[in-house]
């Protein structure tokens, strides 16, 4: 089975946007931007204080899905400026 | 010229009653910590520093005897998301190369109630940021925790702490920070909530 140049970069721009919607979807889908800590709550035993401790992980926000809507769109565009002649890469 | 003499003795006694401890706040353990909060209708904006230090010298006797000044280290806020950052700290906002600290200087304490080891009061005081100083008045609980320096740092040193936490309120606006711009997604009013606690080793 052989896919044309423009079928291959489709395919691309499709999975640039699956893996960005659901990589946003199972991380807790967050509408605010994207974060690269999150924090714990705590409380000091002695003073009583309620504090924050950073815990560093990567969040997706509502910017990470606009940047990878944004580029999957960019490419499927742009997959219509390529030829429709068949690649050489064979695909099983 | 015996009273002027018992009049000095009653005074000297009087100074030598009044022990006033002055209280570090520069926390090693990173628990002291300022919240800074900001609604507006388009996004909420929370953030956090543990940037802090500052002296308050204070004589547990009498709460309306309080001195000194908290200071932030500008650098030092933080925002989850790093390209906000990077515009908060930036010559558009804070602006923390030019204006690296943000300081509260205690000037007076009002309408103090004491309970036990605890007690409130309004502090007066300068509150400076973005290099603009303002004088405005915070709710301040204020909790003397005599001895329990030792428990908090597992026996290596005694002494005194002084628990200081305040909720507070300031418009960008009246600091020089854009004021009247971007209103939709940076609110002008800001948040600011504050736990603070102050160690004081006894020699």
């Amino acid at each position: 089975m052989k896919f044309s140049f423009r079928t291959l970069t489709r395919l691309l721009a499709l999975f640039i946007l699956s893996t960005c919607l659901s990589w946003w979807w199972f991380s807790g889908p967050d509408v605010g931007w994207t974060k690269t800590y999150v924090t714990i709550p705590a409380t000091d035993e002695i003073t009583g204080i309620q504090y924050e401790v950073k815990q560093e992980k990567f969040v997706p926000g509502i910017d990470f899905v606009a940047a990878g809507i944004g580029l999957s769109f960019g490419i499927f565009a742009a997959s219509f400026l390529l030829s429709q002649r068949k690649s050489k890469i064979k695909q099983p | 010229m015996k009273i002027q003499a018992l009049a000095l003795v009653a005074l000297l006694s009087t100074h030598a009653l009044a022990t006033e401890v002055a209280f570090d706040f520069k926390d090693p353990k990173g628990v002291n910590n300022i919240v800074f909060k900001l609604d507006a209708p388009l996004e909420s904006i929370s953030g956090t520093t543990n940037g802090i230090s500052g002296s308050i010298s204070a004589d547990p006797a009498n709460p309306e005897d309080i001195k000194g000044k908290i200071i932030v280290d500008a650098k030092s806020l933080t925002v989850p998301n790093p390209m906000m950052q990077e515009h908060m700290l930036g010559a558009e906002w804070l602006d923390t190369t030019k204006h690296p600290e943000i300081t509260f200087e205690i000037k007076e304490v009002m309408n103090s109630k004491k309970d036990g080891n605890s007690g409130t009061a309004e502090v007066k005081g300068i509150f400076t940021l973005k290099g603009v100083s303002k004088e405005v008045i915070v709710p301040v609980k204020v909790t003397y925790l005599p001895g329990r320096l030792a428990d908090r740092t597992g026996g290596k040193m005694e002494g005194d702490l002084l628990v200081v936490r305040t909720n507070f309120q300031i418009n960008r606006g009246d600091y020089g920070i854009k004021q009247g711009e971007n209103l939709d997604k940076v609110s002008d009013v800001i948040d600011i909530s504050l736990a603070l606690a102050g160690a004081a080793p006894k020699k």
